[in-house]
């Protein structure tokens, strides 16, 4: 049925393998384009380690060269990304070819490679093998998507600071994406090698990083098969209109083309958008609250959570923050307040691990400050940003699920082998997420895109993403900034209700009313420097505070509401 | 019930690895179609089926310049083929976008789902050493018209040429430039990347070795390079009678231009890559006194080339070129395998070519031998007031 349609078919294999290895740095938001060099190198390697005959009579040789090819792939990836993975955007992408182009000038000149003119191999692969590895590749990407891992590689393409202060190591992550691109990739160009049978340094050029790139863009990462649905895509194009009778050799290109224009321009998620939406929505769990019960006790009230001594944050010559001592313990509720520019984002973000401080020492839940953000999130340390970072390509639901990444296992391993205890992590990291949905009152809008929530919702949301790592210490930068009376007054609510429940509360607030409800310390920065400390309404009514900060004498009337 | 589907699934897949995962060895088994072998012999020879021929040519991209001479000469062939005996050939042309991919799978495409009794092309000898392989176990007769590089014909016997090798081409041109020229002291240039450069540049040496002509300088360049400053620098401070160049047309353009920009006034001796009126044209005033060998001329008398000639201008408008001759004389060449026996099945087209003795084309008289290569006189050319002249 399928003779003479083998090398279409294969070919479609081959294309979709390549944009796995793109689609997998995408799904974390990296911009790698060394994959030509991690497949060249791959090929001519494996060149070296594939026997002549058929393993044991019948078996092809290639199955020798695809862990070869993956292993030499990944490892490259490692090498060239502890350099050039510090970069981001176009500098890492540009970085990238540069690596490409050395690999493959060097197999150009080596003696070993046959130079330009390439090696002839025995055509080894044949469309159903090349099948197979899709279809493994797309079993690792169908699993990974709804896992702890999966969650971490959205995250960091969507906000790589909100996804460190959810707890992600963004190094390892992107890292983890690296390597994992070099591995699929370095598989292509064992497979590319045994089917054509054929490799010259110049068959992975920077043309085929293009088309690699390409088919993963207009496939798309919304689903886990939109490599396959791109590469077949843009060979069935070139089929479709010869087959229609469409024959001048410039209007096929030109027709592929406009075709490629068009689902760039109206499907922005590439093909994978068409499928997306079927895709099921978890069902609301019954009866979780178990989940809950499972969770690490918070400390009593009264133990130390943070002490710090003399933190200072200078820029250059501009000091942000100076010399501030700081206690906190388990069960404050503590409002930090002071006039814009005074330094209050600076401190909690050498709090939450954000930025190094210049000056000063202390420890947040026992991580000595400096250390890299995902330490602070995993020893329990959760904030929310005063200008809301959201995940915006994540539902509401997905977005407060990456929350829940320091209190869960990693189970993407686990759902490879159907294990059923990685189910179970999934069930209860759901159930974490709903509670918290329900907490904050989003439950009903937990299938929606962030954009599509109201301002005030999407502050309650980020509250939700925060309190899904069941933090010690919730940080939450200006919560009440653009709400209405009534909602601020539910935030009041909330926050109260979350000391309550024993959760050690930061609070950075202009809102002197909301402060004043909900705290039971209160910190005054001015020029950097804390200026007044204690029992909220007797810093509240401090001469120097109302000078500094409220600028009038009746603290009541000032009030930004 | 999950549990249930999951470890169907994984037995599906298990029992497919096994199977996929093994070797076919599919042995070619060419069944002959009676419809296909007509009665009467040669010039009679009457086939009622249609014939169909397959040509795969660079027809977009890199090397669309040679693609599209050779589907234009190979047409003209078979309308010609068509209107004259009683054998109708049908023509299924397939654009390979000068790359191995399209090139694989336009083969296949031609030999599994079209069922073509021989294959003609494809342009580059690249894809040749890819899908060479496949006609060969296929069993489908497969004559290359610009495949020109060492060890084609070796792949098997199917696989036969109509092109006159570069290393022939050039061993003529070298000892016809001596004699003309007198030179003693040469620069050699190739282009490494590519199969046909890189073996004629082994012969060039062979050559210059055997006439007794001193190398003074050996450099090499990559097929898609622009810009050869270097090498040319150290040819110009060398001070040498002649420059040979093996060359791709792609490089031979800006080549030839930065030499004589350069100021390097030796002649230049190349090979098939010079032989284009459009190369003559790009390069104007710089192709004056480049020594061409080749497989064909228009100026050469042999039989049928001025007709060959008036009726491909007349129908395309433009000159042939060489590539267009070869593709033109395929045409022939499949049609003589045909009519010997008045058989169009492959294994009789197989037999047949490597039978074709001495036959008169437009190339002057051309064999085919049973290992496939191409036995031809090649004609050596200077270029005078722009215009191809016989040396």
């Amino acid at each position: 049925m399928l003779d003479g349609y083998d090398t279409l078919i294969t070919t479609i294999a081959l294309g979709a393998i390549l944009a796995y290895s793109f689609h997998v740095v995408l799904m974390a938001g990296q911009l790698s384009l060394g994959q030509a060099g991690f497949a060249s190198l791959a090929a001519y390697v494996s060149t070296l380690v594939v026997p002549t005959e058929p393993i044991a009579g019948s078996i092809s040789p290639v199955i020798v060269g695809l862990p070869v090819g993956a292993l030499v792939g990944a490892a490259a990836a490692f090498v060239v990304g502890l350099p050039v993975l510090r970069l981001r955007g176009v500098f890492l992408a540009i970085a990238t070819i540069a690596f490409g182009e050395m690999v493959r000038v060097f197999m150009t000149n080596a003696e070993w490679t046959n130079g330009a003119l390439g090696m002839r191999v025995e055509k080894w692969v044949t469309f159903d093998f090349a099948w197979i590895v899709v279809a493994a590749l797309a079993y690792l990407f169908w699993r990974l998507g709804p896992s702890r891992t999966g969650r971490a590689f959205a995250a960091v393409r969507e906000d790589e600071l909100a996804a460190s202060a959810m707890g992600v190591d963004v190094v390892r992550t992107r890292m983890a994406s690296f390597i994992a691109s070099g591995a699929i990739a370095g598989v292509y160009g064992v497979m590319f090698a045994y089917f054509f049978g054929r490799i010259t340094p110049a068959t992975f050029d920077f043309g085929l990083t293009v088309d690699g790139l390409v088919t993963a863009v207009l496939g798309g990462y919304l689903v886990f098969f939109g490599p396959v649905l791109g590469a077949g895509f843009l060979t069935a194009v070139p089929e479709v209109q010869t087959a229609l009778g469409l024959e001048a050799g410039w209007i096929h290109p030109l027709v592929t083309g406009l075709l490629l224009l068009a689902v760039i321009l109206f499907l922005p998620g590439g093909l994978s958008t068409l499928f997306a939406r079927f895709r099921p929505k978890p069902a609301r769990p019954e009866g979780d609250d178990a989940a809950l019960d499972g969770l690490a006790p918070l400390p009593a009230k009264g133990e130390p959570i943070a002490a710090i001594r003399g933190l200072g944050k200078a820029y250059g010559a501009v000091r942000a923050v100076r010399e501030i001592d700081l206690e906190i313990r388990s069960g404050d509720v503590l409002g930090v307040i002071g006039p814009n520019g005074a330094g209050k984002t600076t401190l909690i973000n050498m709090i939450s691990g954000l930025e190094p401080p210049t000056s000063g020492e202390g420890d947040v839940l026992g991580v000595a400050l400096g250390s890299r953000p995902h330490r602070f999130a995993q020893a329990g340390v959760s904030r929310t940003f005063q200008h809301s970072k959201l995940f915006d390509r994540l539902t509401v639901l997905d977005n407060v699920l990456v929350g829940t990444h320091p209190v869960s296992r990693s189970t993407y391993l686990r759902r490879l082998l159907w294990l059923p205890s990685a189910r179970r992590d999934e069930r209860r990291a759901l159930a974490l997420a709903w509670a918290q949905l329900r907490r904050v009152g989003l439950d009903d809008r937990a299938h929606v895109r962030p954009g599509a929530l109201s301002y005030g919702d999407q502050r309650r949301l980020e509250i939700a993403r925060a309190l899904a790592s069941h933090p010690t210490l919730l940080i939450l930068d200006e919560p009440a900034a653009g709400m209405n009376h009534v909602e601020a007054a539910e935030l009041a609510d909330l926050i109260r209700g979350l000391a309550e429940d024993g959760i050690t509360v930061l609070l950075i607030e202009h809102n002197v009313k909301m402060v004043l409800a909900t705290c039971t310390r209160l910190v005054v920065l001015n020029f950097g420097a804390v200026i007044a400390a204690g029992e909220p309404r007797e810093v509240a009514a401090d001469p120097q505070v109302i000078e500094a900060y409220l600028g009038t004498e009746d603290a009541e009337e000032s009030e930004h509401v | 019930m999950r549990l249930k589907t999951s470890s169907g699934a994984a037995l599906a897949a298990a029992a497919l690895l096994a199977t996929a995962a093994c070797v076919s060895d599919s042995t070619a088994e060419n069944t002959s179609d009676s419809a296909l072998s007509g009665s009467g012999a040669g010039e009679e020879c009457a086939i009622e089926e249609t014939v169909k021929l397959g040509a795969v040519f660079s027809l977009t991209e890199a090397a669309a310049f040679a693609g599209a001479y050779q589907q234009e000469g190979l047409e003209l062939a078979i309308e010609e083929l068509n209107a004259s005996g009683d054998i109708t050939y049908e023509l299924i042309l397939e654009d390979d976008k000068t790359s191995v991919e399209d090139s694989v799978a336009a083969f296949e495409k031609l030999i599994d789902r079209d069922k073509v009794s021989a294959i003609i092309g494809p342009t580059l000898s690249n894809m040749a050493f890819v899908t060479y392989t496949d006609s060969q176990s296929a069993g489908v007769p497969t004559l290359g018209v610009s495949t020109t590089a060492e060890g084609i014909p070796d792949i098997g016997d199917y696989i036969f040429r109509a092109s006159l090798p570069e290393e022939v081409a050039l061993a003529a041109s070298i000892p016809a430039a001596k004699e003309t020229l007198g030179m003693q002291q040469v620069a050699v240039l190739h282009d490494s990347a590519d199969e046909f450069t890189a073996s004629a540049y082994n012969t060039i040496s062979d050559v210059l070795a055997d006439e007794g002509i001193e190398v003074v300088v050996d450099e090499t360049f990559e097929t898609t390079d622009t810009d050869f400053s270097a090498q040319l620098t150290k040819i110009l401070d060398a001070d040498v009678d002649a420059v040979i160049l093996s060359a791709l047309p792609g490089a031979t353009v800006p080549l030839v231009t930065q030499a004589r920009d350069l100021g390097i006034e030796a002649p230049i001796v190349g090979g098939n890559a010079f032989n284009s009126p459009v190369l003559v044209g790009a390069l104007g005033d710089a192709a004056e006194g480049l020594i061409v060998g080749g497989a064909w001329s228009a100026a050469a008398e042999t039989t049928g080339n001025a007709e060959f000639i008036a009726a491909y201008t007349e129908k395309y408008d433009r000159a042939p070129d060489q590539f267009a001759a070869q593709a033109y004389t395929a045409g022939y060449l499949i049609d003589q395998a045909v009519r010997s026996d008045c058989d169009a099945n492959r294994e009789a087209i197989k037999d047949n070519l490597g039978q074709i003795l001495e036959y008169d084309s437009i190339l002057g008289k051309i064999s085919l031998d049973e290992g496939g290569e191409v036995t031809q006189e090649p004609v050596v050319q200077i270029i005078r007031d722009g215009a191809f002249t016989l040396l």
